[in-house]
């Protein structure tokens, strides 16, 4: 379907092709964005100018003409825009984005296998018309084109140079004096294996004649070629990009996966090493045996090698989250389109790293909170002049690391949760009693929000309805090991507060054995461990109780919980908790923290209740990785015993 | 049995199957040979809480978990896995899953020639998964679809079945 030649696309053609194609038209959606907002300049009008051209280019490469009329037309547009012969106007912003929704169909039908040429030409703008003026022109701030001018600076090290990597070093570091490096390969943090001869970077600089005589004072690296990156419409192929793409290679997910995988495997064999190693050390001091000092040095070393590797190729698995959130600036204007709001979604903390896996989770849960945002919390322009709040609504996403968890908020300045109205639906629905509801304390009532059956179909709208609540957002975090909170300042605004760990593939755990089955508890999760007497074991109501510190905690017996035999006389218990419940889990016996690898239990036992996964002992024993919110379900649920 | 179609595709008389041959219950049952990865002797079944009756449990098969499935609750055969003496480690619906057996016999070459559709007795949506019955030297085998015995939907609606009473 796609080649005339002899030359057939393969799958990884066709894999490559739609990669590139979705970057392209992200760089035109994020530009038909600033466009409307009216914040553009040259640059950006020539990025898009570039990015239709490229797109148009492999399209016709892999034999795509349909696709590749289309784009030229769009790139037609782009350079009237740029050649200022039309105005931007809503009409025209509306145009790119309709024109950009048309590519991403077509682009969904080629991955389907389809040959998507039969599509309707892009809508082209008469310069003429367009141009004329008195219509809706959109102001644009222009930005001065700045007198820097982007070079690839080529660097060569002489072969009997004993360290390249000192040299291309040192080179960087002075032409970072010289002006802005905008990318470099080899990069700068990963020159310490460099073995390499040569050395391209992207050098922002203001005249290319200073990069020579930056380098003049260096040994061993010269200077190869210095040229100016095509800021010109980029001729057929478009050298630009190509350069700039030299940084990063791109890894099929499974290979990481693959990788991860045998990683998790040299973490479980070095666990398996030092437990051996601490087995011999019992008996005597290790400087009786030579031999056995030097297995417990290579244990050791071992054990720093696998962390290293282990570090490294998680950090392989994470992405920008960037990613996922570059999506939604459209999403919040159409939404905000669709209900006649004014909302604009700011991004922080864009480069926020995040485990792929998480990252592919968080979308629909992300999605949610913002409809609910753009529905629920920004006020209509008119109550917002009358609460004397600018006519645009903004809402903020932002992302930022705190010790192994990514905080991410969704922030909006709307008019705050109405907790009246909050108690009065969870009345009319029956989660709550009047009683209940004349008790609860601000932050209760927020909790409300993600009690399942708060969002009704009484209240789908187009745009945050579909019968879905908050309470499947909270689902979907708990899935992840992650939390979801709600702040909110009546008048001011309301804030969602997601926390999720960095990674779900590697944790730290408690293991307790019940009978003669091992479960891991997620070290996180574990508050405190308590040995059980007469003394701190009750009864109330015909419950187990645990009373620790003047704090009575409701006691479950593990092997009941997983539906095994009921245990008598098991000695420990383990308090585990989240947030401000908590619960005590009866155990027979400890079996100590261990770093485990979580696995899946693969897709014929899908979710289990109760469980996030399975993981693999040291003595190669199965151990079930218990999901720790599944007992404080029913914490919740049961009374709250306080004891005085 | 199961080729890229799902179904046997005879190709010439002289065509022939190469199934592996293993007894549940006393009933010998073939599955294709380049479904099974592998045969391994039956180690500890870790019991997975919640999980469908069909779902014995997982092994640790060299640092994969993989789950056990016993075939006798799908089959309807009555017994009990305590009997089983090795796992079947075969690829189901494109996962790798163990299936329980009571012993494997041979791995077989039966010609295409010799396999009889299920009789109409047994027919029904039952037992769909029944590609054919083939005639061995020693008796009768059963040869089975294993994706369409298994399918992980029926697995998690059976699940949601215990959990609903």
């Amino acid at each position: 379907m796609a080649s005339d030649g002899g030359w057939t696309l393969t799958d990884d053609d066709r894999q490559i092709f739609l990669v590139e194609a979705e970057e392209m038209v992200q760089v035109l959606e994020e530009g038909a964005l600033e466009l409307e907002r009216g914040g553009y300049g040259p640059e950006l009008l020539q990025a898009m100018f570039r990015a239709a051209h490229t797109l148009k280019g492999n399209s016709g490469m892999i034999g795509e003409d349909g696709m590749a009329g289309y784009l030229h037309n769009m790139e037609a547009l782009f350079d009237d825009l740029r050649g200022e012969r039309i105005a931007v106007t809503p009409a025209l912003v509306q145009q790119v984005l309709s024109g950009i929704d048309a590519l991403r169909e077509m682009l969904a039908q080629f991955a389907q296998g389809a040959s998507p040429s039969a599509v309707q030409p892009m809508p082209r703008e008469d310069p003429a018309a367009a141009a004329s003026p008195g219509g809706d022109v959109m102001p644009a701030h222009v930005q001065e084109p700045s007198a820097q001018r982007r070079f690839v600076v080529t660097l060569a090290v002489d072969a009997e140079c004993a360290m390249p990597a000192v040299r291309v070093f040192q080179a960087y570091q002075e032409l970072s004096r010289l002006g802005r490096i905008e990318g470099a390969d080899p990069q700068q943090d990963s020159l310490s294996n460099f073995q390499g001869r040569s050395a391209t970077l992207v050098l922002s600089v203001e005249r290319a004649d200073e990069v020579e005589g930056a380098l003049a004072g260096l040994e061993e690296i010269h200077l190869e070629s210095v040229k100016e990156q095509a800021a010109a419409p980029a001729s057929p192929g478009g050298d630009g990009e190509r350069e700039a793409a030299t940084q990063t290679v791109r890894v099929r997910v499974d290979v990481l996966d693959k990788l991860m995988n045998l990683v998790g495997e040299l973490v479980l064999d070095r666990t398996r090493i030092s437990d051996l190693v601490a087995g011999l050390d019992g008996g005597k001091p290790h400087e009786e045996d030579e031999r056995q000092a030097e297995l417990a040095r290579a244990s050791l070393h071992l054990g720093r090698v696998t962390l290293d590797l282990q570090e490294t190729i998680m950090k392989a698995r994470m992405l920008p989250i960037e990613q996922l959130f570059r999506r939604f600036p459209r999403l919040v204007r159409d939404l905000g389109a669709r209900s006649g709001k004014h909302v604009h979604l700011e991004l922080y903390g864009q480069d926020t790293e995040l485990d792929r896996m998480i990252m592919d989770e968080l979308g629909d849960p992300l999605t949610h909170i913002l409809r609910n945002a753009v529905d629920h919390g920004i006020e209509c322009p008119e109550l917002r002049m009358l609460a004397g709040k600018p006519e645009e609504g903004r809402i903020a996403l932002r992302a930022a690391t705190e010790e192994g968890y990514v905080i991410i908020d969704v922030v909006d300045d709307g008019a705050g949760i109405d907790q009246e109205a909050v108690k009065r639906t969870a009345l009319a629905r029956g989660i709550l009693t009047p009683e209940q509801a004349e008790r609860l304390t601000q932050r209760e009532v927020e909790d409300l929000l993600f009690a399942p059956g708060f969002s009704t179909a009484e209240e789908v709208t187009e745009i945050s309805g579909r019968g879905v609540g908050l309470d499947a957002v909270r689902a979907s975090l708990e899935r992840l090991s992650g939390t979801i909170e709600v702040l909110s300042e009546p008048g001011r605004g309301t804030t969602f507060r997601l926390r999720i760990p960095l990674t779900l593939a590697i944790l730290r755990a408690l293991l307790v054995r019940t009978g003669d089955e091992v479960y891991a508890l997620p070290i996180g999760a574990v508050r405190q461990i308590v040995k059980l007497s007469e003394r701190n074991l009750h009864t109330a109501h015909g419950r187990p109780l645990l009373s620790d510190r003047g704090s009575l905690i409701g006691l479950q017996s593990l092997s009941r919980v997983f539906e095994g035999p009921e245990r008598e006389g098991e000695p420990f218990a383990v308090v585990v908790g989240a947030g401000d419940r908590q619960v005590a889990l009866r155990v027979g016996a400890l079996m100590g923290e261990r770093e485990i690898v979580l696995k899946s239990l693969g897709d014929f036992l899908g979710t289990v209740p109760g469980l996030t996964g399975a993981t693999i002992l040291g003595s190669g024993e199965l151990a079930l990785v218990a999901d720790v919110r599944y007992f404080l379900r029913g914490a919740a649920a049961a009374p709250k015993e306080q004891a005085t | 049995m199961s080729g890229p179609g799902g179904e046997l595709q005879p190709r010439g008389e002289d065509w022939e199957l190469q199934v592996v041959l293993f007894e549940i219950e006393g009933v010998t049952y073939g599955v294709e040979v380049d479904r099974v990865l592998e045969v391994i002797l039956r180690p500890e079944v870790s019991r997975v809480p919640s999980a469908a009756a069909c779902v014995e449990g997982v092994i640790n098969l060299r640092g994969s978990v993989i789950p056990v499935l016993d075939l006798r609750q799908r089959l309807r055969l009555g017994g009990d896995a305590s009997r089983a003496t090795h796992i079947v480690i075969a690829l189901v619906q494109g996962t790798v899953a163990g299936l329980s057996v009571d012993g494997v016999l041979q791995v077989a070459r039966i010609p295409v020639a010799s396999v009889a559709p299920p009789p109409a007795a047994i027919t029904g949506p039952d037992v769909r998964y029944v590609e054919g019955i083939a005639k061995l030297e020693g008796g009768l085998c059963v040869l089975l679809d294993l994706d369409l015995a298994l399918r992980p939907e029926e697995l998690l609606a059976v699940r949601g079945d215990l959990d609903g009473k």
